[in-house]
């Protein structure tokens, strides 16, 4: 059972997804090599949680890590940019300086950075690495559109009945639209809940739906505003009717349970693994599923791989066997469960494949490597057989 | 900018309203004689003038055949549909086939267009806000049943540029009513509007919060409202007249249409009383110079016996149409009742036994449709109003493909403005058009849905089935119009329709016209599909090639090194020949089996470096 706490004191929620501090050098900053290896998995795209289960590591030594590599302000929170950065979208205060040129016939309109959000923006002084409770604010909007294209700049000094302030809104969020973030789009925590993301969606909707200017001149902004409107209207759809055919459904709404989706997840693994020991293998499949729908790391599809192979379900363990080894692709065990996989499938050049490959991986010649040895010998003889 | 105003108008079956939001207060606008609706009926009179609203109303009896009421069942209607035959029956007035499968009305040898006597009702409501407004108005907003397909709409809307005036928005009736529900309301809450009116029910779902009101589901029956009450009254005094006096009242036009007021009074009075008594002295003549009188009491109790798998068809369509949207019962905080029907006291019950709560009784049934388009209105051109509507599309929008199917770009029930696109590819060998037939509906088949219109992209390359793609891309706009585009991905060329008119085809024509075009169909092809995995796999065997000389280094010592590469080699080559024959099914195996070689590759390498 895993003991990755919801949150950590003086860093914030276990779901927030840290990255790396483009400024932070590691080599200066002499680590250990178990630190080194920690840092080298924050890429900002998974959450810390699963940076923690998946390092490895006893969870208390890989959080004390994650703390030092905090205090050493190697890791960032998602609302924090480098001071010292030099093309990062800026998004603190103290970033204001960097505002591009901007046409200057109405720059008296231009709403102030910290306005965005009211008394809730980082102070300026304080430097980011002591900052604790970030982690808990939405992402704000970058108005400053740093680096504005040709059109972006052709946009803001059309004539049309838009404020500068409006502009930027519009074209900001445009920027959003490649990202495919949808809680980005929205200007909230990933894992916001329904209240919470109906709230931004009316707001935001308030400042964009073509409705609210209706009939005025709007210059190239009609359509950009239907295109970020739709967009919005998309993500708002996203994250409020996830596949119909998921858990949600025979559990409560999400909205109202404290629980996020991957503590649900591991709620569900840990019964699958109850039932599995119980000898009801496919009841356990089904939860290991669901589970994995929610949250698909590697230990829950590597242990429903197995289970669905012990059950004689092998299109099941191939699918989730095929997961767990992209999830980590220089993991030989892995391998050689998607080659049993495959194997089970009736798929026997696959499996030939990835023994192959697997073999080539593995630099030691110990148990695994055996294994893998006389599986692909076995495999061989079905082929030519 | 001084804004001009818009009214709100809501058309009914039965009685219309206008109304208007001044200083930010919405209120109704009385008529010339007070009154704060107006029935909904032209008529003509012998000395050819015609009359309209009440003064129409007060003659009916007299001049039934030449009076007409409920022209709103027959709008945007076609000649063989259901609606319109029933309406033959019922209907006293002369009811015609038109030059397009429409439906066209006589009166004293004068043929009028549904669209044209809703204009005279339209333009009766734009007077009476004229006179009280003392300025001129040509803006309006009106209102129509949530479940109106785009030609009913936009018939509508045609009357209303008869009418002189601007429809600047067409809006659902029950959305209308939430607006005025949650106007000037500080609320956040999900909402139920029940509305069974005249001729329709609709039952609709939203989410209210910070002054946006957002259309979550809709749906209902077209053929479900007041007068199908009255016509169970009528029914029942009709049997028993002919049981008594071996009779058939129907047969006779003028006693029809005061059966017709007498039912439809007794109904309203039943609403307050337990009781009540039906007297229609000398309703027939014997022909032997004799007359008959009906007299007869009518209680609640019998009409709710009489109407009661009415009121449960309502519950039922509330039901579905909770189901659909995924919401459960307890999680609607208020119910708004709209339509002079739900003043009925077993309808009250119903709804409140359906959703164990008591319905909202703030608003008055009769206006408050006209409010909310009214609110509505200022919506759209008052820099000071606060208010926002977020409505859906009410069908399903797509095209036919081969074999007579509807392929669904657009679902019900979606936010607009909103656009989708689909490729698709020609069906034949040698195929150089296309013909795009954009539809509407919710039947998988072609011909069960309305056509929106159609048209033809040409000059495509000769080539085998299947091989030219043709991108169509489908938008709503806020206001509900719809533009449908089709482009030859190859050349680039592209034709497109901005859907404005009805096209009037029945079923059968539409079959006909799908016998007729076969060779011209598209099918769906997952074109993008390809794109996207064809695009995902070159950057896959990008990167592979780049990793091949160290990976080589590294691993042909081992073992199993060299056959390792070699087997990373056939793989490459795989994926390469599958991009080359288009052919997504073996690309997405030859794309797997890659991304897997890379993942080794990428592990071997980083292996190597830490």
């Amino acid at each position: 059972m895993s003991a990755v706490p919801p949150s950590i004191g003086g860093l914030g929620s276990t779901q927030l997804k840290l990255r790396a501090s483009p400024g932070f050098d590691p080599l200066k900053a002499k680590v250990g090599p178990e630190e080194y290896f920690l840092f080298s998995r924050f890429d900002g795209s998974q959450t810390l949680r699963d940076v923690l289960l998946e390092s490895g590591l006893p969870i208390d030594r890989a959080i004390q890590i994650v703390m030092k590599l905090r205090g050493l302000g190697a890791l960032l929170l998602p609302t924090e940019t480098v001071p010292a950065a030099g093309s990062r979208p800026a998004q603190v205060a103290d970033a204001t300086e960097k505002i591009p040129k901007r046409p200057s016939h109405d720059t008296t309109e231009r709403v102030p950075l910290r306005s965005a959000a009211p008394g809730r923006g980082p102070d300026a002084t304080e430097k980011i690495h002591v900052r604790t409770a970030a982690g808990s604010q939405p992402p704000q909007l970058d108005t400053t559109l740093p680096e504005p294209t040709a059109d972006e700049l052709m946009a803001l000094s059309e004539t049309n009945i838009l404020t500068d302030a409006q502009r930027r809104q519009i074209l900001a969020m445009a920027r959003l639209l490649d990202k495919r973030d949808p809680w980005a789009l929205l200007g909230v925590l990933q894992g916001a809940d329904a209240t919470t993301l109906k709230r931004a969606y009316f707001k935001l909707s308030k400042d964009i739906h073509p409705d609210r200017f209706y009939g005025r001149p709007l210059g190239s902004f009609a359509t950009r505003l239907t295109t970020v409107f739709e967009a919005l209207n998309r993500a708002y759809e996203r994250l409020t009717n996830p596949d119909k055919s998921g858990v949600y459904n025979v559990g409560q709404p999400i909205a109202e349970t404290a629980q996020s989706p991957e503590e649900y997840a591991a709620e569900l693994f840990e019964r699958g693994c109850a039932l599995e020991v119980t000898g009801d293998a496919l009841e356990a499949m089904k939860l290991f599923s669901a589970a994995i729908r929610l949250d698909g790391q590697t230990k829950y599809l590597r242990r429903s791989a197995t289970c669905a192979l012990a059950a004689g379900q092998p299109r099941t363990a191939l699918e989730h066997a095929k997961k767990a080894q992209t999830r980590s692709p220089s993991d030989p065990s892995l391998a050689r469960l998607l080659a049993t996989a495959f194997k089970a499938c009736g798929k026997l050049a696959d499996a030939e494949e990835v023994l192959v490959m697997a073999m080539a991986l593995k630099s030691e010649n110990d148990a695994l490597g055996t294994e893998l040895r006389n599986d692909l010998a076995e495999v061989r003889r079905l082929l030519n057989g | 900018m001084a804004a001009e105003k818009v009214i709100g108008i809501d058309l009914g079956t039965t009685n219309s309203c206008v109304a208007i939001v001044e200083d930010g207060t919405p209120s109704v606008i009385p008529n010339r004689g007070g009154y704060k609706t107006t029935p909904s009926m032209v008529a003509i009179a012998e000395n050819g003038k015609r009359l309209v609203g009440h003064i129409a109303k007060r003659q009916a009896i007299t001049n039934a055949e030449n009076t007409v009421y409920a022209a709103k069942r027959l709008i945007g209607r076609k000649w063989g549909s259901a609606a319109v035959r029933s309406s033959l029956e019922i209907m006293p007035y002369r009811i015609v086939e038109g030059p397009h499968d429409d439906v066209r009305i006589m009166l004293r040898d004068q043929v009028f267009s549904v669209p044209e006597v809703s204009a005279y009702i339209l333009q009766e409501m734009k007077l009476i806000s004229e006179e009280y407004l003392g300025e001129e108005v040509s803006k309006a907003v009106v209102t129509v049943p949530a479940y109106f397909n785009d030609g009913q709409r936009q018939a509508t809307k045609d009357a209303g540029r008869i009418a002189g005036l601007d429809v600047i928005r067409i809006i659902n009736e029950p959305t209308a009513a939430a607006l005025a529900y949650g106007f000037g309301r500080n609320i956040e809450r999900k909402v139920a509007v029940y509305d069974l009116g005249g001729g329709t029910f609709d039952i609709s779902i939203l989410e209210i919060g910070n002054g946006v009101f957002e259309v979550i589901s809709t749906a209902g029956d077209t053929f479900l409202g007041g007068e199908d009450f009255d016509r169970r009254i009528i029914d029942w005094l009709v049997f028993g007249f002919e049981k008594q006096h071996g009779i058939d009242l129907r047969k006779d036009k003028m006693a029809l249409q005061r059966l017709k007021d007498v039912a439809e009074k007794a109904k309203c009075e039943l609403s307050s009383v337990k009781e009540t008594e039906i007297n229609l002295p000398f309703i027939i003549s014997t022909g032997r110079n004799e007359a008959l009188h009906l007299q007869t009491m009518l209680s609640r109790d019998k009409l709710e016996e009489l109407t009661s798998d009415l009121v449960e068809r309502t519950i039922e369509i509330c039901a579905r149409t909770l189901e659909e949207a995924e919401i459960a019962k307890n999680q609607i905080e208020d119910v708004v009742l709209v339509g002079g029907m739900t003043r009925m006291p077993r309808v009250q019950q119903a709804c409140a036994e359906f959703f164990g709560l008591e319905p909202c009784k703030g608003v008055h049934p009769d206006e408050v449709v006209a409010l909310g388009a009214a609110i509505q209105g200022a919506a759209l051109t008052d820099d000071k109003s606060d208010i926002l509507l977020l409505d859906v599309t009410p069908h399903s929008l797509g095209i036919m493909i081969v074999g007579g199917y509807f392929h669904k770009l657009i679902e019900q029930n979606a936010t607009v403005p909103t656009s989708a696109s689909h490729t698709f590819t020609t069906v034949k060998d040698n195929q150089t058009s296309v013909k795009i037939l954009v539809l509407q509906g919710e039947s998988d088949r072609a011909e069960e849905n309305e056509l929106l219109g159609e048209f033809v992209l040409t000059g495509l390359r000769r080539a085998q089935r299947g091989e030219v793609e043709i991108e169509v891309q489908f938008h709503i706009s806020a206001d509900g119009i719809v533009s449908v585009k089709a482009k030859d991905l190859e050349t680039g060329l592209e034709q497109s329709i901005t859907v404005t008119a009805t096209s009037g085809l029945t079923e059968d024509e539409i079959k006909k016209m799908i016998d007729q075009n076969k060779d011209y169909m598209v099918e769906v092809r997952s074109g993008q599909e390809f794109d996207k995995a064809r695009h995902q796999a070159e950057k896959s065997l990008e990167e592979i090639e780049s990793l091949f000389p160290q990976v080589t280094d590294i691993i042909a010592g081992s073992d199993f090194g060299q056959d390792a590469v070699k087997k990373a080699r056939a793989v490459v080559e795989r994926t390469r020949q599958s991009i080359a024959a288009k052919d997504l099914t073996a690309l997405s195996d030859a794309t797997e089996a890659l991304n897997r070689t890379l993942n080794m590759f990428r592990g071997v390498v980083s292996k190597t470096r830490g």
